[in-house]
């Protein structure tokens, strides 16, 4: 029994592994040893990536930093200050815990054609505040949530004790529940992140020339050249290394943040 | 220190009445013990007294200021949780000077009010540990430490000791005591422990359903009961309750007793003897079955049965168990004077 | 009091949620387009012509279609995954990451890996396939759709093992040891003892993971682009393209709007069953 459940578990491993090795010999690979996958043993070449910094995917990869940094910031400040009035105080009803996660579930394809147009009315096409908004729309929801989670955590009496030591309910929320919630904020901020810098649909639409995020720059390589086939497997690497890098921290904490309070509603 | 006076004092919560209209005062310098079964009100009205919750109606004053409006910021209370409340991420220094440093006090002085406080309460050689670092004990002088270095007009705790073991327990209430004593504190205690109300009291207030009982010494509620509530919540084991006419054919009460005025009678377990050694007298003489033998050292509890009625309980001394076997029967007595009658409300009559 | 802290992120969630949503209903209403110079208001008539567009059905069909394969399939693997996963020992937390990965990956990415992976020319499978002798189009007519629920599958089956996971490590044990005195099997256990009190877990990961499958996009976008004819054309792909291939903003929106309900009805089952739940616990 033990045998076929490793058997399994290493058949799931390699399963996974399969596409990422494949990718990441394929950024190696010139135009020859791309077109011909029969051949086990190939040359390396780094063309593909010098084609990644010469072709704007590190722009493009700047890009999506930044909206993803200023979309979180912005959700981390809002939706704790929110997720804490939810917790504490019930606002909004029974149901707010819940109606948080809708607007999560909506369809993008609802709220883009309005956002699209405000921004074009507003001329800010060119701009990645158009897709900081649109982020916003799904990032606000799950951070609230996790946060609503964690507060939940907290028991209310470190807040009593401080009111009655002195402080009134923002200063006990800073100096008291605030540093207990800290490594909460931080794993919602880094699945945030994730979720701001995977997002195509969004941006490949609300971006200018100018603006494209990371993902419609590989997007953009959609094109049956063989010869783009390897510098897009290394502008994928970008996009995916610092996300393995980050899910490998996140991973332990996000199973027991849903264990203890994401499932809990 | 200041006194603490409730007038009226009201909360409801939707159609609940936790607070049903107390009035109260509570005296300077002195301990006064809110004591109660679950939900009686006793920790709301801390919350209250604290202002951690708002009145529905009524006042609050704290020596001569009326508070009932204030933030709990500004009442100049301090306040020790079933649970300590320590903030873990802050070292036991910093926990103790949080209240201090909340009301500006700052340098040499808080360096001093904080050692002083943490000797008081022999806690000073952990100064630089976190609260995941000490053991029950310890948090718990921890959290007492926190609210004397504050010097306010009162302390309020909300059933400190419930969380600790039981030697540890008896040994917290007399440093509770001794600390009292050596500060001249005025001390709200929330409990449910009618032993730790009556140790630790100069003041006990039984509370029910949201509304007091009775307020007393320990001795005037041990002795003078106001309520049937009272009587059976103070003392241990449970005062016996029955009703006159099973305390007249039963356990042999004479009329005079057990008469129409009073529809229940009550007698301590300790007052339920053996007959032979009831020498000056008897209200009640009756046989009785010993069902269990409970020995508790110095004492024991007889749980007694007769013809299939409530179990009486009677607390002798273990001197006098030589007699007394578990299963069979044996004559018992109440002494002179040791009944306490009841009205039909609960009332205690004379 | 609680308003206060709340009042931010209401504003904020109003002006980006909310009046996008009031804009497109309005939207679907009328018959917008920016191809065209006046815009008039059509009441229902957008609605009305879906029902007559039989582009539109296969979209739906297709889509529904994905949903329940990739789901299912999903929580059969991600079940059989997660009991493996926590009954392991070594290697816990690499092999835990490791499998979790494929969720974190930009779905455009996971799209165009698959397209050359399975491509008939460049692709490493269809080399291996034909070694063994077999030929297979992964991108034919009869295949597409089944290949877009498979890049579906391994990229979100971590996500079920994800919650199962969480779900199973928080478990009582007791029922558990208990059986073990009672000397069930693993299968009995598992039958009679995990997948009941796993019963909620699971219902909140279907839903939670059936309705982000309804927004399917960039498999498709990437790979097939919705053919080959209309084999896997899903309804996001066909909004995108109706709004911003053709800019017939109005039939667009009322295309959106059809799935917000679908949602709607989706997300109205899940809080149910939380509720009922929560009530019975």
């Amino acid at each position: 029994m033990r045998i076929t459940r490793r058997g399994f578990v290493v058949l799931m491993l390699l399963v996974v592994a399969f596409p990422y090795a494949w990718v990441v010999l394929a950024s190696f690979k010139g135009p020859e040893a791309l077109n011909d996958p029969s051949t086990l043993t190939f040359t390396p070449t780094l063309d593909n990536w010098r084609g990644v910094i010469d072709g704007g995917v590190l722009d493009s990869a700047l890009t999506s930093v930044i909206v993803g940094v200023v979309t979180v910031a912005i959700a981390v400040v809002f939706g704790t200050l929110g997720a804490y009035a939810i917790s504490r105080f019930g606002t909004g009803g029974p149901g707010t815990r819940f109606g948080i996660l809708l607007s999560e579930l909506m369809p993008p394809a609802v709220l883009v054609v309005p956002l699209f147009l405000v921004a074009f009315n507003l001329n800010l096409r060119d701009t990645v505040i158009a897709i900081i908004a649109s982020h916003l729309t799904f990032v606000l929801p799950v951070v609230t949530w996790f946060m609503i989670g964690f507060f939940d955590a907290v028991p209310k009496e470190f807040e009593d004790q401080a009111m009655v030591d002195g402080y009134g309910r923002f200063g006990a929320f800073r100096r008291v529940v605030l540093p207990q919630v800290l490594p909460g904020i931080g794993a919602a901020a880094i699945f945030a992140f994730v979720l701001s810098w995977n997002d195509l649909f969004y941006a490949l639409i609300l971006a200018g020339g100018n603006t494209a995020t990371l993902p419609v720059k590989i997007a953009s390589y959609n094109t049956f050249r063989g010869v783009e086939l390897g510098t897009m497997c290394a502008a994928i690497l970008v996009s995916v290394v610092p996300v393995l890098i980050a899910c490998f921290f996140v991973q332990r904490r996000l199973v027991r943040g849903i264990s203890g309070g994401g499932l809990k509603y | 220190m200041a006194q603490i006076q409730l007038d009226h004092l009201v909360k409801r919560y939707a159609d609940v009445e936790a607070v049903g209209g107390i009035d109260l005062q509570m005296p300077d310098g002195e301990v006064t013990v809110l004591v109660g079964p679950s939900g009686c009100g006793k920790t709301t009205t801390l919350r209250l007294v604290a202002g951690l919750e708002t009145c529905t109606s009524g006042t609050i004053r704290i020596g001569d200021r009326d508070v009932t409006d204030e933030e709990p910021k500004r009442r100049d209370l301090a306040m020790v949780f079933q649970n300590y409340a320590l903030y873990p991420h802050m070292t036991v220094r910093d926990n103790i000077a949080f209240g201090l440093r909340a009301h500006n006090v700052r340098g040499d002085e808080l360096d001093r009010r904080v050692r002083t406080a943490a000797e008081m309460l022999s806690v000073d050689h952990l100064l630089a540990r976190k609260p995941s670092a000490l053991s029950g004990g310890q948090q718990q002088r921890v959290a007492i430490g926190r609210a004397i270095v504050r010097e306010p007009a009162a302390f309020l705790f909300d059933e400190p000791l419930s969380n600790l073991d039981a030697k540890l327990r008896v040994g917290m209430r007399t440093e509770i005591l001794r600390l009292q004593r050596e500060l001249g504190s005025t001390i709200v205690h929330v409990t449910h422990d009618q032993e730790e109300a009556m140790t630790l009291a100069h003041r006990v207030v039984v509370m029910n359903a949201g509304v007091i009982e009775q307020v007393g010494t320990p001795a005037e509620v041990y002795n003078q009961p106001a309520t049937e509530f009272v009587a059976r919540f103070i003392g241990s084991p449970e005062m016996n309750v029955v009703d006159a006419q099973t305390a007249r054919d039963i356990l042999g009460m004479a009329p005079e007793i057990a008469n129409s005025t009073a529809a229940r009678v009550g007698i301590r377990p300790e007052d339920v003897q053996i007959a032979t050694d009831v020498t000056d007298g008897a209200d009640a003489r009756f046989m009785a079955h010993v069902e269990v033998v409970e020995l508790l050292g110095a004492n024991a509890i007889l749980t007694l049965r007769n013809r299939g009625d409530a179990a009486i309980k009677a607390l002798v001394g273990a001197r006098s168990l030589a007699a007394v076997r578990e299963g069979e029967e044996l004559e018992f007595a109440v002494g002179r004077g040791a009944v306490t009658r009841f009205d039909a409300a609960g009332r205690r009559v004379a | 009091m609680g308003w206060r802290f709340m009042a931010p992120l209401l504003v904020l969630l109003v002006a980006i949620v909310g009046y996008p949503l009031v804009y497109s209903l309005y939207l679907s209403l009328t018959n917008r387009s920016i191809v065209r110079q006046d815009t008039s208001f059509v009441g229902l008539d957008q609605y009305q012509s879906l029902i007559h567009n039989s582009d539109y059905g296969a979209a739906m069909r297709n889509t529904i279609v994905f949903v329940l394969f990739a789901v299912a399939l999903e929580l059969v693997i991600g079940l059989a995954l997660a009991l493996a996963l926590q009954k392991q020992r070594r290697a816990r937390d690499v092999t835990r990451a490791l499998l979790l990965t494929p969720m974190f990956v930009t779905p455009i990415a996971v799209g165009l890996m698959f397209r050359f992976l399975l491509n008939q020319q460049l692709g490493a499978i269809p080399q291996i396939l034909s070694q063994l002798g077999i030929t297979i189009d992964f991108f034919g007519p009869s295949l597409a759709l089944p290949t877009i629920i498979a890049i579906d599958v391994w990229q979100w089956t971590p996500f079920m093992v994800l919650l199962l996971l969480a779900g199973l490590e928080s478990l009582p044990r007791q029922p558990f040891e208990a059986a073990r005195v009672d000397g069930a099997s693993t299968w009995m256990t598992f039958r009679r003892i995990t997948l009941p009190l796993l019963k909620p877990v699971i219902a909140i990961a279907v839903l939670l993971r059936g309705l982000d499958a309804f927004k399917v996009f960039e498999y498709v976008f990437a790979t097939t682009n919705g053919g080959p004819g209309n084999a896997t054309e899903t309804i996001q792909l066909m909004i995108y393209r109706t709004g911003f291939g053709f800019f017939r903003l109005g039939e667009a929106a009322a295309m959106a709007f059809v799935l917000v309900a679908v949602v709607l009805v989706g997300v109205t089952l899940l809080y149910r069953g939380m509720m009922h739940q929560k009530g019975a616990t």
